[in-house]
């Protein structure tokens, strides 16, 4: 076993044992925490793949900017404590369920033979973020494209769920009061209408 | 023809481009606040030159764009033209009914048509990256308009749960994409489906293919994955119900069918069994939960599960790579489901909203002609004689039929019958029942001509269902 094997199962048991523990644990900051730690160790995953851009850019924007602006939301919503009633149920069957399917997908991939699959990954001529962005503004266009029509339905929903069309305070309108007139508030309800 | 130019591409990609940059421009004329009219004609004029477009730039014979992205043939204009057409039918019909609820807004048409660009983008995706694209494209901005609706509990909890449902859903799809990737070492829908795998690798070939069909079993809503369907029908707004209902399902039609088409897997035992395991459980749960709705969206909910297992059938009955039957039963499907929920849209366009089946109580002394179409829509979902519904659904019989299996035909003819105790209920309410309900809306001569339009399809499709099965057989092939 050379040094990568064992850093390749070092960093993978990390990998799981923080992924279960993360939706386990109960404090919300923990939680976050821990996929920092998942993130962190994807990353060094990606760097064994000799892909460096990419595990820059993971550590970066996921743990530079997305999982801060996640912390900053648990702290100012000030989440209430997981209720702990009512989870033994769920947790049977999920573990029944899970280790199931763990066995099934173990069973079939253990005798897959993946060996046609393999491929030498050529050498970039010059560097790796040079060469991802040559693919994907060539290759991959139409692709990347769409992934921005999907970051803008995002950026859409998010303000259009959260803009706000009514006054919510209450305040007095002083040009409103002096135009209201007898016949806005007042109805007079005859019986025979009735 | 393959076409790796990006310029020459997006000339064969113009209406699809033209409709992304009309959504902007909804979006966008939502500012100025002079009458929420135009923004709905703004909708109405893009969707049509949209529709023009796309007739003129017709293709003869098979492009693949984008460097193997985007394939471009007469299945998916033809499929393309249909959504087209049942859009322009749910936009019409849907106009005063936003109106009065205070949806009637540039972000809502325009998401709304994302989400159609969406759909166009799974129906046409040639790759695995590209239609995973077009279906998070397309739910995603399915979520957003049914959480549009932001004042209403109900709505709120219909967007969640579609939300975090789907997204499972996906994931598991993602994750046989990632295999398939993994033994056949290509993104290309086509060449995955032409690999040819030795005994070893035909394991995990299956295991991708039953993972990809559990997303887009969620997709369909057939049984062990529909439990979102009727949260959904109720919650969300009636034009997104309408949207969900009929478009989506003609699209991922489209995807099973480029899945399946000229594979062997059809013939693989298991998956097989899966099909029709999914399928006839789906038409067991479908039309026996539906028995004891009291809510009408609930009810047609349930109903399309029901339907969704036809479809499922249809898809395990393809032998020869024969496809028609299971396309005929979608499209014949999509434009009942659609008739049936703008008549309920138009219904309700004032302020009453129609949630329960007692609210359809004498509705004949009220306006004989529209509960006439209720009965025409109604009868065709369940598969009465003299409708579109019933030659869809003795299409499927026969085939299952012929592949010997009787004894689920029987089972699936037995549920098929309980289940025309809750269409036939509507109908007894609408005819036999009297106390009408006065808040319904039954005015507006163009919106009822446009839901005749329907109905009218319905009817004459029975007469001559055959020259529609042959042409969709030719489309398909």
């Amino acid at each position: 076993m050379d040094i990568t094997t064992i850093l390749f199962y070092l960093v993978t048991t990390v990998i799981i044992l923080s992924s279960v523990s993360m939706i386990i644990v109960n404090n919300t900051v923990h939680a976050a925490l821990l996929l920092v730690l998942i993130f962190f160790n994807s990353a060094i995953l990606w760097l064994m793949l000799q892909a460096e851009f990419l595990s820059i850019i993971l550590v970066l924007v996921y743990v530079g900017a997305v999982l801060v602006l996640f912390l900053f939301v648990v702290m100012l919503l000030d989440l209430p404590k997981k209720q702990k009633a009512n989870q033994k149920l769920y947790l049977l069957f999920s573990i029944i369920t899970s280790v199931v399917m763990f066995i099934e997908l173990y069973i079939v991939i253990f005798y897959q033979d993946f060996s046609n699959s393999l491929i030498a990954i050529p050498l970039p001529e010059s560097n790796n973020t040079y060469e991802i962005g040559l693919m994907l503004f060539t290759d991959y266009v139409f692709s990347f494209e769409v992934t921005a029509f999907i970051l803008l339905v995002a950026i859409i929903a998010a303000i259009a769920i959260n803009i706000s069309d009514k006054q919510k305070a209450l305040r007095q309108d002083p040009g409103k009061q002096v135009l209201e007139n007898k016949s806005d508030r007042l109805k007079i309800i005859k019986d025979d209408d009735l | 023809m393959i076409i790796n130019n990006i310029t020459m591409s997006i000339m064969y990609f113009i209406p699809e481009i033209f409709l992304f940059i009309m959504s902007m421009v909804i979006l966008l004329s939502g500012i100025f606040q002079i009458s929420k009219n135009y923004i709905f004609h703004l909708t109405l004029i893009s969707i049509i030159s949209a529709l023009i477009m796309s007739y003129n730039y017709q293709v003869s014979d098979s492009l693949i764009l984008f460097g193997s992205s985007i394939i471009k043939n007469s299945t998916t204009e033809f499929f393309e033209y249909i959504c087209y057409i049942i859009f322009l039918i749910q936009i019409i019909i849907s106009k005063d009914y936003l109106k009065n609820r205070n949806l009637l807004s540039g972000e809502f048409y325009s998401l709304l048509i994302l989400a159609l660009l969406g759909c166009f983008i799974i129906i046409s995706s040639n790759n695995l990256i590209i239609l995973f694209l077009g279906i998070e494209l397309s739910s995603l901005s399915l979520y957003s308009l049914i959480a549009l609706n932001r004042y209403s509990v109900i709505s709120s909890e219909a967007a969640i749960k579609y939300f975090v449902l789907s997204i499972i859903a996906s994931a598991i799809m993602l994750f046989g994409f990632s295999y398939l990737y993994g033994i056949t070492n290509t993104l290309v829908i086509s060449d995955i489906v032409s690999f040819s795998y030795s005994n070893n690798s035909s394991n995990l070939y299956l295991l991708s293919y039953v993972l990809i069909f559990i997303g887009i079993a969620f997709k369909f809503a057939v049984a062990p994955f529909h439990m979102w369907l009727p949260d959904v029908y109720e919650g969300s707004p009636l034009p997104v119900t309408n949207f969900i209902s009929s478009i989506p399902k003609i699209a991922f039609f489209v995807i099973v069918f480029r899945f399946l088409d000229d594979n062997s897997i059809i013939a693989n035992e298991n998956f097989s069994k899966l099909l029709l395991f999914l399928g006839v459980f789906s038409i067991i749960v479908g039309n026996l939960f539906a028995l004891v709705q009291k809510k009408i969206m609930r009810m047609l909910a349930y109903s399309g599960i029901a339907n969704s297992g036809f479809i499922f059938l249809a898809f395990f009955s393809a032998t020869n790579h024969n496809f028609s039957v299971a396309g005929f039963y979608v499209l014949s499907y999509s434009i009942t489901i659609v008739s049936a929920i703008s008549i309920i849209t138009f219904l309700s366009s004032q302020k009453f909203d129609l949630v329960y089946i007692n609210d359809f109580k004498g509705f004949s002394a009220k306006s004989g002609y529209l509960s006439f179409l209720i009965m025409i829509t109604l009868l065709s979902t369940a598969g009465i004689p003299l409708t579109i519904g019933f030659y869809a659904k003795y299409l499927v019989l026969d085939a299952l039929v012929n592949k010997d299996l009787v004894f689920v035909a029987v089972i699936v003819v037995l549920m098929t019958v309980i289940g025309l105790y809750y269409y036939l209920r509507v109908i007894w309410f609408m005819f036999f029942e009297t106390n009408y309900n006065s808040l319904l809306n039954i005015s507006g001569k163009f919106s009822i001509f446009v839901l005749s339009i329907i109905p009218a399809l319905i009817l004459i499709i029975f007469l001559l269902p055959d020259n529609i099965l042959k042409y969709i057989f030719y489309i398909l092939t």
